[in-house]
């Protein structure tokens, strides 16, 4: 998946659970998230672009039940968590911090 | 089974105001017993990790045994997620779980043609709570979304439930025994527009 796919399928998440979040209606919040959505659409790829008319609205929740955002696009779509290791140090910082390099 | 729209809107509005009941309780008998803030959050995740791994760990049956544990999986997450399921939210529930039951129907008799189980409403409603839950964070192994995935999932796992919900309770095969009492057999009734009567104060 491309960056702008990422990004375009991000949005798409948000916007479905701006609007499930307030019963399907439309509300000021989702004004921001449409802007990205337009700018995120003209970073795709003509392929990507058909790939997403070919399966119709997904961001409409009090519509068919295939409305929602596929849960496998959503694994691919939202970054995951850098996993933190507290008080590890890297050999790079440490080299560093001892004035190497 | 397709149900009038008429049916359909007094079945969401009824659904609606019982489960505002069922939050209502679980706030009094669980959430409320610690003040609001960061101990209050940590009663609502507990209570949510807990059923969603009891819910998640079991099977669809018909005696309604996944009834407690999805009840309370949803209020912790309504909760968790600061959001009230409007008259939208059951309608939209309703509506899908009558036409997906109706699709369901003649597709299970033709895989029945060629020897494939695809499973009921009910189940194939599950395995996308199931996935969600898992998605969420919530149901056991970490998950590898960020913050906001996981909101979203959680989400989703609501948006779910409450189909899982009325499908389940369409697979139910209890009586009522109490004409007062709201459970998963007065929803059936409800759902097959038996209206359930004298049942909701809603």
């Amino acid at each position: 998946m491309t960056e702008a796919m990422r990004r375009y399928r991000g949005l798409q998440g948000s916007l479905w659970l701006l609007r499930w979040s307030n019963e399907g209606r439309e509300s000021a919040e989702e004004d921001a998230v449409l802007d990205a959505m337009d700018a995120a659409w003209a970073d795709l790829a003509e392929e990507e672009r058909l790939r997403l008319d070919e399966e119709g609205p997904r961001c409409w929740p009090m519509g068919e039940a295939g409305a929602a955002p596929a849960l496998e696009d959503l694994a691919r779509v939202l970054r995951p968590e850098q996993p933190r290791y507290d008080g590890f140090v890297s050999l790079d910082d440490a080299i560093q911090a001892a004035g190497g390099r | 089974m397709r149900l009038a729209a008429s049916t359909r809107d007094d079945a969401a509005r009824k659904l609606q105001a019982w489960f505002d009941d069922v939050l209502s309780v679980t706030d009094r008998s669980l959430f409320g017993v610690a003040a609001a803030g960061p101990h209050r959050d940590a009663v609502i995740l507990n209570v949510l990790t807990r059923n969603a791994r009891r819910f998640r760990e079991s099977e669809v049956d018909r005696e309604g045994a996944l009834y407690d544990p999805l009840l309370l999986l949803l209020a912790s997450a309504c909760r968790r997620l600061d959001v009230r399921l409007g008259l939208g939210h059951w309608r939209a529930a309703v509506e899908n779980v009558s036409e997906l039951s109706l699709q369901l129907a003649d597709a299970r008799a033709a895989s029945a043609d060629v020897g494939l189980e695809i499973g009921s409403p009910a189940r194939l409603l599950k395995e996308q709570v199931d996935e969600a839950l898992l998605r969420a964070g919530v149901a056991g192994p970490p998950s590898f979304l960020d913050p906001e995935g996981q909101r979203l999932a959680l989400a989703l796992a609501v948006n779910w439930g409450i189909r899982f919900l009325c499908a389940y309770a369409l697979e139910h095969t209890g009586a009522r025994t109490d004409p007062s009492r709201r459970d998963l057999a007065w929803i059936r009734e409800l759902l097959e527009g038996g209206g359930a009567a004298g049942a909701s104060p809603g």
